[in-house]
């Protein structure tokens, strides 16, 4: 074959078909989706909540942990807890990224706000996952904590226990607090409870 | 490069092209090595990328206290600099050259390569930086930031005046089928980039629409951008080095347009599950399944080019690696369409059987076809020959060894992964340990696979260290067979 441009307009026919299919159509369904739906309060905690979704997208959360729950017919998600039905793309729409995640190397938090909803228990995890979860191998984030005198002899609401006993300063006397990076995680993380609004079509979608 | 003696028995016009061949790669040496020595360059650094996230896997303490150092950072930065730095520069490389030869035209605007291979090199670089401070936008494949993107993007723009360039100036007469690879690559890369940069960064679209997109990019720009320049090289060296022609030119031709047709609809089925209306995801799945025919004829037009001629294979470097990723590429693509299947996926999905699969494709494959062609290229670019067979070898056995132990292990430990998800009995955190000393084999595969590297980049910096046209023979791996020698190299 020698005609050039017959075998470009084959690569352009090719692509554009696909390119139609699984881009443009998608984002122009989901778009208009988006558009019909009410536009959250803008307020301090939604922000924090915003802020919290950029810490978990810059620090890789979704290299370990999907969010989405999958219907009984495709694997345990329920029966382990991690969602009373399957999420579906409505479950989405208030996020600015989707990380639906594609590795289980840990679990899936879909609802992690709702299974896990003490602060202070996801300060202690991010700061030594081990304290909490003994066997996991989720890399501690110690650098989204700082070490600060403790003022007035009231240590912060938010600090570490340090030792066996609970303590919540060293032998400086100092405390271990959460960053401001920290708080916006833990506000994000305490913010999903994807399928708490109910959607009867995800039920009847997923046979239960 | 044919042993010195036979210059008296040449023609004037095997002259003429054997001048002519030397014309075009004076031509393409500059700019071609420039992406080479900088594809180098990435590969070590994302080799020690990949060997840290491998190790923080087993063992979360190791060098945990930093925060550029944390797994979720330097996981993206080793993808992103092995897809945008290595791989995808040395495929810009390999392109323009194989493009020049088949063309027969010299290349010209090495300025604007250079300008090119720049903008790339700036573009990883501020990438990397941008992921290892924590600004990664999580969208796998494409985690760089946004000004990163930008600067790869515009990388494309003097590239494909260049390719343009070269095709309207090629010589009359037939069009290759790796022509039509590198064309349509260097055609639908930027498209691919473009398309999810636009609508992922800079004018991000609704959040459910945003994980289609992802994976319809990054299942393209392995099918559409590296698997095209690839194929384009094995049905390049594997009659060049063998000295005849490729088994059947229709099944090329079928092979081309069914990849072009079925490949570009996939990726969804990478949201099996997910929260997806069925035919989004039903559709992928077809097209993977018709991913067979493609892949079935180039491994049929492959396999009967070669066929017969094995002992060539031990002793060529560059069939050895290229024969290892054309078999691959048969491996990693059935893998892949069956992987598709629901059944399949039901164990695999969100598993490190993902990861292992990936790895078959952009190293065994990939990869690998990347290292054949640079060992016949760069001694023609030079005009000096690779300086020692032993590194040569450490390179293969490493490399090959490493990524078949490399698969075999996480293919296992995915299989159990799978296998413990399913079964709601199984403590999440028992499935977790169990996957284990699996990790830890895959960091001695790591290790495997970067001392071959390094190999490799000493081979070449040694390369570049010696006299040119010092040694006339091409060093080879075993002694060939007395009537196949003049061809091979």
């Amino acid at each position: 074959m020698n005609h050039f441009r017959l075998i470009f307009l084959g690569f352009l026919a090719t692509f554009t078909s696909s390119w139609l299919g699984l881009v443009i159509l998608p984002s122009l369904h989901y778009g208009q989706m988006s558009a019909e739906l009410p536009k959250p309060a803008p307020s301090a905690e939604l922000d924090l909540v915003r802020r919290g979704e950029q810490i978990y997208a810059g620090n890789g959360c979704i290299y370990c942990h999907t969010q989405q729950v999958r219907s009984p017919e495709f694997g345990s998600d329920a029966a382990r807890n991690w969602g009373r039905r399957r999420t579906v793309a409505e479950d989405y729409m208030g996020d600015r990224l989707a990380m639906l995640g594609t590795m289980r190397t840990g679990p899936d938090l879909s609802n992690i706000g709702q299974r896990m909803k003490s602060a202070a228990w996801h300060y202690q995890h991010l700061h030594l996952p081990t304290s909490t979860s003994p066997g996991s191998i989720m890399p501690p984030y110690g650098f989204l904590f700082e070490l600060k005198p403790v003022v007035d002899g009231k240590p912060d609401a938010d600090a570490i226990p340090l030792g066996p006993d609970g303590g919540r300063t060293n032998a400086n006397g100092m405390q271990c607090v959460p960053t401001p990076e920290a708080r916006a995680l833990v506000a994000y993380l305490l913010s999903l409870k994807r399928t708490q609004a109910s959607r009867p079509e995800a039920l009847e979608a997923s046979g239960s | 490069m044919k042993p010195t003696n036979s210059t008296q028995y040449l023609t004037s016009e095997q002259l003429h092209s054997r001048m002519e061949r030397a014309q075009i790669d004076e031509a393409a040496r500059g700019p071609v090595l420039h992406f080479f020595i900088s594809a180098l360059i990435w590969l070590l650094a994302g080799s020690a990328l990949a060997l840290l996230a491998s190790i923080k896997l087993h063992s979360p303490t190791f060098l945990a206290g930093t925060d550029w150092l944390t797994f979720g950072r330097v996981r993206p930065a080793h993808l992103t600099t092995m897809v945008y730095g290595w791989a995808t520069m040395a495929c810009i490389g390999v392109s323009l050259w194989i493009m020049s030869r088949l063309c027969r035209a010299p290349l010209r605007g090495a300025g604007w390569l250079h300008l090119s291979a720049t903008l790339l090199n700036a573009g990883n670089l501020v990438g990397t930086y941008g992921v290892l401070m924590g600004r990664s936008t999580s969208f796998e494949w494409l985690e760089y930031p946004r000004e990163a993107g930008a600067l790869i993007a515009a990388a494309f723009v003097p590239l494909i005046a260049v390719f343009a360039d070269m095709a309207r100036r090629r010589q009359p007469g037939h069009i290759y089928v790796s022509q039509w690879y590198l064309m349509a690559s260097i055609f639908w890369f930027p498209w691919l980039y473009l398309t999810a940069q636009a609508l992922l960064l800079w004018q991000p679209v609704a959040a459910p629409a945003q994980p289609p997109i992802n994976w319809w990019f990054a299942h393209n720009v392995l099918g559409l951008w590296f698997t095209p320049i690839c194929l384009a090289a094995a049905y390049y060296l594997i009659p060049k080095v063998l000295g005849r022609p490729i088994h059947s030119y229709y099944l090329s031709i079928v092979g081309f347009w069914s990849l072009a047709f079925f490949y570009a609809w996939n990726g969804m089925h990478h949201l099996i599950g997910g929260p997806y209306p069925a035919w989004l995801i039903s559709v992928s799945i077809v097209a993977s399944m018709m991913m067979f025919i493609p892949v079935a004829t180039v491994a049929v037009n492959h396999h009967f080019t070669v066929y017969g001629s094995f002992s060539m294979v031990r002793s060529s470097p560059t069939l050895r690696f290229v024969v290892f990723a054309a078999m691959n590429y048969t491996l990693v693509s059935i893998q892949g369409s069956l992987m598709a299947v629901r059944a399949v996926s039901h164990v695999t999905h969100f598993t490190h059987y993902t990861i292992a699969h990936s790895h078959l494709g952009m190293y065994a494959f990939v990869t690998m076809m990347l290292f054949g062609a640079m060992y016949y290229m760069v001694p023609r670019l030079t005009g000096r020959e690779w300086p020692s067979r032993r590194l040569i070898s450490l390179h293969f056995w490493c490399c090959g060894l490493g990524v078949l132990h490399y698969f075999a292990v996480l293919s296992v430990a995915g299989i159990e992964e799978g296998y413990g998800l399913l079964n709601e009995n199984v403590p999440f955190i028992d499935i977790v340990k169990r996957t284990l000393p699996y990790l830890e084999q895959r960091s001695w595969a790591g290790c495997a696979m970067t001392v071959g590297h390094l190999a490799f980049a000493t081979s070449f910096v040694w390369l570049l260290l010696r006299k040119p046209h010092a040694q006339r023979e091409a060093t080879l791996l075993a002694a060939p067979s007395q009537a196949l020698a003049p061809a091979l190299s």
